[in-house]
């Protein structure tokens, strides 16, 4: 294996996770108790052996910093090379990162720097176990400039991706972003292996060009078919975009499956992350739980059911948590009943508290098109009063308590 | 608060700790659901603000180096700072292994002096503890003393296993009585010590009359010659180097939460252990006045218990007033009663691990294992279907060949094959 340089694009804001991604970048939103979803690009990227990374980030990195760190979380802190944090710069331009293929380019001069011969650029939001190295080997044994790694997704789920059209060979002959009726089943998974010189030479010619939107997948690639040498690497492994409030709370449910798609603690693939040491969780007397997962120092005296109790998360007696996520750091006041709800870190939901009320099912004024399942968002660090009654499909972003005494099924309060 | 650098004795074994200590040494032991002994020191040391701390080891060390490492869990890592594990070593002249405590002060002399701090806190690794040692050091410095130690209550308690303390109105410490027989003390010592540092360097020089503890050698002349103070502690404290004050202090942890609460965040405990995912609870299971570490997977029931990190307890299983360390396998329709299983184990499907009431204290270990709880050591694989009453002490690294397949009843022993390294090493 030559050289590899890895670039994880991290500086989307993540819109369609609202209020989940409003304080945070979306590679660090948090799944599955302690871990953030940028947990696995980076212990794939450690797992398969490769420690030179670029994290390309812009949108509210702070969580993202605080998350990486120096990386040792990862065995990714080196003192050659090892993963560094590039955030937008004041140089000769100063502009903005204007899309994902600009964010790189920006940053050219800085993965020349590390002369490698692939680069391989990722997203950070993805929940999936992949080893990089048979697509790299598979990229430099095909001799291709640009091998993007693809899957075969549902036909109704095919408009979400990038799609492309493949030859017998594994050449790929049209790429087309995000298109209704694609006459294909194979989908961009948005992981890229270019040569490094087809990436010096393409992205100049990109900011060059005023028509480009500066993105790979609606610009760049389409660009270089038929010109280069562009294959597609099947994976055929478990891989799904969280990018959405319904994708977030669907994956995370799978992972309370008996037999769950990620193996989280596997010996041979583990996914790490950096949290601060805790003590194990306490189960009360009157607690019942049951398909749950329960991280570090939670404390549980109520009833949870098929959930998710984030590390530090107290439900207090006769509390009852069902079909929902809590994220670190919330309290759950007794009495209180949460039902098909993500709750985002550091809230208090009050006493008799009542959070996914009734039968109401009214998608969301604010967000029809996505909050239309049922599901309750409460932002971070709100306060829910006690005996508050919160319906569902509502967006609870408001920090005043007054506000949340009784809201309606469907409402914004924001 | 006062410069000082702490030297923490961790190169005991016990006798009292039977399959426990085979492999480790008592610092190592894991405890709480998910710490080691030795945590609780030096989290102290971190929460006091103490960062140059040596750790003297000499049994087994293994567990406890790689535990430490440079230090870095406990901020004791740096530049200028950090964790130096002391073992014996080659000399030119002499060597030596550890022979006391204050000859493993003594032959790492060099160590204590090139730190430049006026005073040495000499701390035990073996005891579960919350303390500042701020004010400690500050009361030390501030009597004038050449050594304080940290006095506890009795509450009329003959304090037989530690030293028993006379004072006087002062504070000062007028006698001290190691393991007394008999007698009246109000306090007992913890082995808590902090020393001016040249007072300590010249008195370890009685290591030279091959005199080589710290307690009689170095404290108790200092004691005679009134110049040791009195620190009062009253918290929580244990020295976990028994089987039954391991196992009660434990089962404290579970119930008094307030005692020990090592998540408390004004004075957190640290360990080293990589985070596991969250632990998992199935449809079926039961989960009930417990502590359950991270990358647990519950399906059978777990009650009154403590799961260390990774403990997999299948369906129809059930776990009652036990310990169970890291990793450990609970196989489906298995029983642990009042059972400390160690890391690594497979509990076969349907065994049965303390059956029956104790009658009898076990054969070879009567002053430990005496009050119903029976131990398996790491790795060991306990076949399906197995009974093994209360008391019974079932080595390490046991094969399934090597347990016998009847009734064990209580009190017995398990060796294997190779008799009785495997228990106590």
């Amino acid at each position: 294996m030559g050289k590899n340089l890895v670039i994880i694009l991290a500086g989307g804001s993540g819109e369609r996770l609202l209020l989940l991604s409003e304080h945070r970048a979306k590679p660090a939103v948090p799944f599955c108790g302690p871990y953030r979803i940028i947990d696995f690009a980076l212990s794939n990227c450690a797992n398969s052996g490769l420690h030179d990374i670029y994290v390309l980030s812009q949108y509210r990195p702070h969580s993202l910093a605080r998350h990486i760190d120096s990386g040792r979380s990862w065995n990714l802190d080196r003192d050659e090379g090892g993963i560094v944090i590039l955030q937008p710069y004041v140089g000769t331009e100063s502009r903005w990162y204007s899309g994902n293929a600009d964010a790189v380019f920006q940053n050219l001069h800085f993965i020349e720097e590390r002369s490698a011969e692939n680069v391989l650029i990722l997203g950070g939001d993805h929940v999936y176990t992949m080893d990089y190295r048979p697509m790299l080997e598979f990229h430099r044994e095909s001799k291709a400039d640009l091998t993007i790694g693809v899957k075969q997704v549902r036909r109704d789920d095919l408009h979400k991706f990038g799609t492309c059209v493949v030859n017998r060979e594994g050449r790929i002959e049209s790429f087309m972003e995000k298109v209704p009726n694609a006459p294909t089943n194979l989908a961009s998974m948005g992981i890229y292996v270019f040569k490094s010189e087809l990436l010096s030479a393409c992205l100049p010619a990109d900011y060059l060009n005023p028509a480009s939107s500066h993105d790979f997948g609606r610009d760049i690639i389409p660009a270089l078919i038929g010109d280069r040498k562009v294959f597609a690497y099947e994976f055929e492994g478990y891989w799904e975009d969280v990018g959405t409030i319904n994708t977030y709370y669907e994956v995370s449910m799978k992972m309370l499956d008996p037999s769950p798609p990620v193996d989280l603690d596997s010996e041979e693939w583990p996914i790490k992350t950096n949290y601060i040491d805790l003590p194990p969780a306490r189960m009360t007397g009157s607690c019942a739980v049951s398909e749950a997962m329960v991280g570090d120092g939670a404390i549980v005296g109520g009833t949870v059911e098929h959930s998710h109790i984030g590390p530090e998360v107290t439900v207090e007696e006769g509390a009852v948590v069902r079909d929902s996520i809590v994220l670190p750091g919330c309290t759950i006041g007794r009495g209180a009943k949460v039902n098909l709800a993500i709750i985002d870190k550091h809230c208090t939901v009050g006493e008799g508290a009542v959070i996914g009320y009734g039968v109401d099912f009214t998608p969301n004024e604010a967000r029809p098109a996505v909050m239309k399942s049922g599901i309750t968002l409460v932002g971070r660090g709100t306060d829910v009063p006690p005996s508050a009654v919160i319906g569902r499909n509502c967006l609870i972003g408001s920090r005043r308590p007054e506000d949340l005494v009784r809201v309606p099924s469907g409402k914004a309060v924001l | 608060m006062e410069q000082a650098f702490a030297m923490i004795l961790a190169g005991g074994r016990s006798r009292h700790l039977p399959v426990l200590t085979a492999y480790r040494s008592i610092a190592a032991l894991p405890y709480g659901g998910r710490y080691r002994v030795i945590d609780f020191c030096l989290s102290n040391c971190m929460n006091s603000g103490i960062r140059d701390v040596g750790v003297l080891a000499q049994y087994n060390p293994a567990s406890l180096i790689s535990h430490i490492g440079n230090g870095a869990p406990w901020d004791l890592s740096g530049r200028r700072h950090r964790a130096f594990i002391l073992q014996p070593f080659r000399a030119r002249k002499e060597s030596n292994w550890y022979r006391g405590t204050a000859d493993a002060l003594w032959q790492n002399l060099r160590f204590i002096k090139t730190t430049s701090a006026d005073h040495v806190l000499v701390l035990s690794g073996d005891h579960i503890y919350k303390m500042d040692y701020g004010p400690l050091l500050d009361f030390h410095a501030a009597s004038g003393a050449d050594a304080t130690l940290v006095a506890k209550p009795t509450r009329g308690v003959l304090p037989r296993r530690f030293g028993g303390l006379v004072l006087d109105g002062r504070g000062s410490v007028k006698e001290l009585v190691e393991k007394p027989e008999t007698g009246e003390f109000d306090h007992f010592s913890l082995g808590i010590y902090a020393f001016r540092r040249e007072v300590l360097i010249e008195r370890l020089g009685i290591c030279r009359e091959k005199k080589y503890d710290i307690v009689f050698d170095v404290l108790m002349p200092l004691i005679s010659e009134g110049r040791v103070m009195a620190y009062q502690f009253d918290d929580f404290w244990a020295d976990v180097g028994w089987l039954e004050e391991y196992y009660k202090s434990s089962m404290e942890l579970i119930d008094r939460p307030g005692e020990l609460h090592p998540g408390n965040p004004a004075w957190p405990i640290c360990t080293r252990d990589p985070v596991r995912r969250p632990s998992y609870v199935g449809k079926a299971a039961s989960v009930k006045s417990s502590l359950v570490a991270g990358g647990c997977s519950i399906e059978g029931s777990v009650r009154s218990s403590l799961l260390f990190p990774g403990v997999r307890v299948d369906s129809g299983a059930t776990v009652e007033n036990s310990i169970v360390f890291s990793d450990t396998h609970v196989g489906e329709g298995a029983t642990l009663r009042s059972a400390i299983i160690d890391k690594e184990v497979a509990v076969g499907r349907g065994t049965f691990i303390g059956y029956g009431s104790p009658t009898c204290s076990n054969s070879q270990y009567p002053d430990s294992a005496s009050f119903g709880v029976s131990v398996v050591g790491k790795r060991t694989s306990i076949p399906d279907g197995v009974r093994i009453g209360r008391n019974c002490l079932i080595a390490s690294d046991l094969t399934e060949r090597e347990i016998p397949r009847r009734d064990i009843v209580c009190g017995e022993i398990i060796t294997g094959d190779s008799k009785w390294e495997r228990i106590l090493s």
